[in-house]
């Protein structure tokens, strides 16, 4: 029954769905307001029905109903409710409608919060999200339909019903709490980039180009790309814990697909600065904005369609054509819609030098965009060279590594510049009073990490170009404060408190890049990874920098869901045992055959500032199963990614905030228009 | 005495047993310096070689051994590249190589960057170049135009 309904709710949101788009449209050209206001109803009645479906879906998987094709390949009965959940998510028909729910959710929110604040906008905003929505629901329904019932026994004359007594089962490696969790911030931050484009589209048609579009804009972008952040951080720390390789960021095909439009929207969100306070970069924030949407398309794309594994899978993907269709027309109307407008885009001012904030943030955003570029060609080169050449090559993480560390560096380095120039032109005096300090302080740290041992050459400048941005990022904080400080009396951290939420923008900013900062310097910390392998029985022990580790047990696990081999390490610091460390061996049963997964171990140093980590897997066992393969990273800084990460989400989140001078004007705006109603009462 | 000339004797052995630790150091380190050169030709994990540590692969320890033997043979880089290369096709090799139209794998960011970078410069150029809109006029505002700066100094916000 439960699949009836959502088969339903599917159809009806399509009809719906269309509807809307008609009929925003229909109404904008008859100036109908009641078309309009329907077309509006519509969007939030395909929010209800995607709902519906998405719910019912749901729970086909909270009941294991393995008459559904969808649910058979991607649960077991043995599954953890939570993971049943995460499901939903867990494959392709799934994840589209995850995609088409999130934005219809979108759409309803932006729908309710803007309608009467953008009147003459919003009925295009609505009519381009609901189009994309439309490109979903037509996808769900007529290709991939989540709601496909019955799985068939091909029999020679004609398929025959059949129900799987149990299904497939979850891909192990998606068997972790990150996954439930992960895939939902990632694909907040895709869907969310579809707001500031229907805005753009939505401005250019009414040729409404002023500062409104921009502002509203803006704010869904940082909602978008702070969603896009904690999904890829979050992407990371699965990797880390799961995959089992010591790492956190392979250049997999599917990461880069979620890097491509992070690195799109953060060139956003710095160059419409430059709009906002100059007037300038008009058709290039068009570009942005643009592009970001096409990117986000262009991952799911990628992650779905597998056109990256072979030049010929593109044609094999059933979805990978309708992508490639889609984002042809969108990209083309809207850069056509751009040219129509371009004589409305002209700049309100011009630059007055090329050392100002103006042009840093110009520069920030052609290093961001290259490394987007470096990211894009280098994912898609295999493909390129294929079709080229006809020799399939690879391109992986030593590629994109020695491309991306120097553009990488050269973008901290712009993030300590951008803040200490003054808009329109920084004088001399000046540059010499804001960079002399936090210079001289970088070097001489880099003097000293150099006489502490760090010789490599990147590692050595990505740490100096920390020291500088940290030390610049301080300063700020500090001058802003004690010019506080001095004119109101306040204590420094009051001061500090202050000072962020009088101008959460700027300094929600600055905390961004503090977050940035750590996560560069986890980042380099991977330059100084060592690692060791033994094979160990129990009573053997194994040494990897100051650390022992000694098998006390060898043993198995069962679980309805999995079979373990298990070790108990102790773990000892220069000779003194400080954990037991627990790393498994995993056979997932359910599914036609056993999936073996290991579950890494990880000794986290955290007390000490290098917060290091000593990362343990169990690789597999010798032949005679009485030994044990024991891999032991040491990775160094690796927990300041994970802190960075934070950081970075708690200064977007800050940035988000409205200034607290702002909601005071309010409020006392709000008290002096009803303070007449209260003397008129009293009359 | 007789201790002396048995330690002696066994300074040899101890002198070739360093110097095959040190050559079995030396060689592990060539091994895992060239590991990064490969990807595991197993499929499942889009890994380097060395990387690639997921249970049950079937290709990562017999690649491993493979191109110890090689280095073991007194192979340079180049040619266990080269072998690598022959044996499992160039999809073995974890970056294209640099030569015919794989240059452009490398060369390409790079260009767009330089590209991009021209393209900035000359927006600014451009920029600077053209006179501000206004009305033309004979009044000397140069008075005016310090004063501006001077409030503009005070004033414009740094954010």
């Amino acid at each position: 029954m439960a699949a009836q309904i959502g088969q339903f709710a599917l159809a009806l949101a399509w009809v719906v769905t269309v509807y809307s788009v008609i009929s925003s449209l229909l109404g904008i050209r008859l100036k109908n307001d009641k078309l309009i206001a329907s077309g509006r109803n519509a969007a939030l009645g395909t929010c209800a029905s995607i709902t519906t479906a998405i719910v019912c879906l749901g729970y086909l998987f909270a009941v294991s109903d393995f008459s559904i094709k969808y649910i058979a390949a991607h649960s077991n009965r043995d599954l953890p409710i939570y993971f049943k959940v995460s499901s939903i998510w867990g494959g392709q028909e799934g994840s589209l409608l995850f995609w088409g729910w999130l934005l219809t959710i979108y759409t309803a929110l932006v729908t309710l919060q803007n309608w009467r604040k953008h009147s003459a906008m919003m009925p295009y905003v609505t009519a381009v999200l609901m189009t994309t929505s439309l490109f979903f629901t037509s996808m769900l329904l007529f290709g991939v339909n989540p709601f496909n019932q019955t799985v068939f026994l091909h029999a020679q004359s004609s398929p025959i019903p059949f129900v799987p007594r149990d299904g497939n089962g979850l891909n192990p490696l998606l068997q972790d709490p990150y996954m439930v969790i992960h895939p939902p911030m990632l694909y907040l931050g895709f869907v969310g980039f579809a707001v500031p484009f229907a805005f753009a589209i939505a401005a250019m048609v009414t040729k409404q180009l002023g500062d409104t579009w921009i502002r509203t804009t803006r704010r869904w972008t940082m909602v978008a790309w702070m969603f896009l952040s904690i999904g890829i951080m979050l992407g990371g720390k699965w990797a880390y814990h799961e995959l089992g390789w010591g790492g956190f960021w392979g250049w997999d095909p599917v990461e880069n697909a979620s890097l491509m439009p992070w690195l799109i929207g953060t060139a956003f969100l710095h160059s419409v600065m430059v709009q906002e306070k100059k007037g300038m970069l008009k058709v290039w924030n068009m570009v942005l904005v643009i592009m970001a949407f096409i990117m986000s398309i262009f991952g799911t794309f990628l992650t779905r369609s597998g056109v990256v594994n072979s030049v010929h899978a593109f044609a094999q993907s059933p979805i990978g054509g309708y992508f490639a269709a889609f984002i042809v027309v969108a990209l083309s109307a809207s850069l056509y819609l751009l040219f129509d407008r371009l004589r409305y885009l002209k700049s309100e001012t011009q630059m007055e030098s090329v050392v100002s904030r103006e042009s840093s943030f110009m520069f920030n955003n052609l290093i961001l965009l290259a490394a987007c570029f470096a990211v894009f060609w280098g994912t898609m080169f295999p493909v390129i060279s294929e079709a080229v050449t006809g020799t399939k090559i690879t391109v992986s993480a030593p590629f994109f590594n020695k491309v991306n560390v120097p553009i990488a560096i050269f973008l901290m380095f712009l993030t300590g510049v951008g803040p200490l120039l003054a808009w329109r032109k920084a004088s001399t005096d000046s540059l010499k009073r804001n960079f002399m300090v936090p210079a001289i302080l970088a070097l001489a740290s880099g003097i000293v990490l150099y006489f502490r041992g760090v010789h490599h050459f990147y590692a050595w400048l990505a740490f100096v170009m920390s020291i500088f941005v940290t030390i610049t990022i301080f300063r700020e904080f500090y001058k802003g404060a004690k010019a506080r400080t001095i004119g109101t009396g306040e204590r420094l951290i009051e001061a500090v408190v202050n000072l962020t939420f009088r101008n959460t923008r700027r300094y929600g900013g600055y905390i961004v890049h503090f977050g940035f900062v750590l996560l560069f310097i986890g980042w380099a910390g991977q330059a100084f990874t060592t690692d060791s392998q033994a094979e160990l029985g129990v009573g053997d022990t194994m040494n990897i920098r100051e650390y022992t580790l000694r098998m006390d047990k060898l043993g198995t696990a069962d679980d309805p869901n999995y079979s373990a081999q298990t070790a108990t390490i102790s773990l000892f610091e220069w000779g003194t045992k400080v954990a037991n460390l627990l790393p498994e061996r995993r056979v997932y049963t359910a599914g036609p055959e056993p999936q073996p997964t290991s579950e890494v171990a990880i000794y986290d140093t955290a007390r000490n500032l290098y917060k290091s980590d000593l990362y343990v897997v169990f690789a597999g066992s010798t032949p005679d199963n009485k030994k044990a393969i024991i891999q032991a990273f040491y990775n160094p800084l690796t927990a300041w990614v994970w802190i960075g990460g934070v950081v970075l989400v708690v200064g977007t989140l800050i940035a988000l905030l409205p200034n607290k001078k702002t909601i005071v004007r309010r409020r006392v705006e709000t008290e002096i228009k009803e303070e007449p109603k209260i003397v008129e009462s009293k009359v | 005495m007789k201790v002396r000339f048995s330690s002696l004797r066994l300074l040899p052995l101890g002198v070739l047993l360093l110097a095959s630790l040190a050559f079995t150091a030396d060689r592990n380190e060539r091994v895992k310096d060239l590991t990064p050169k490969f990807m595991c030709i197993c499929g499942g994990c889009n890994q380097v070689l060395m990387n690639c540590n997921h249970v049950g692969c079937p290709s990562r320890e017999a690649m491993l051994k493979d191109l110890g033997h090689q280095v073991d043979a007194g192979m340079t880089d180049d040619g266990v590249v080269e072998y690598f290369t022959g044996k499992y096709g160039a999809s073995v090799l974890s970056a294209p190589p640099a030569s015919g139209f794989n240059l452009t794998a490398w060369l390409m960011p790079f260009v767009a960057l330089g590209i991009g970078l021209a393209v900035a410069i000359a927006f600014v150029r451009r920029y600077k170049a053209q006179p501000a809109n206004g009305p033309s006029t004979n009044v000397d505002l140069t008075a005016y135009q310090q004063k501006v700066e001077e409030e503009l100094k005070k004033f414009t916000p740094e954010d």
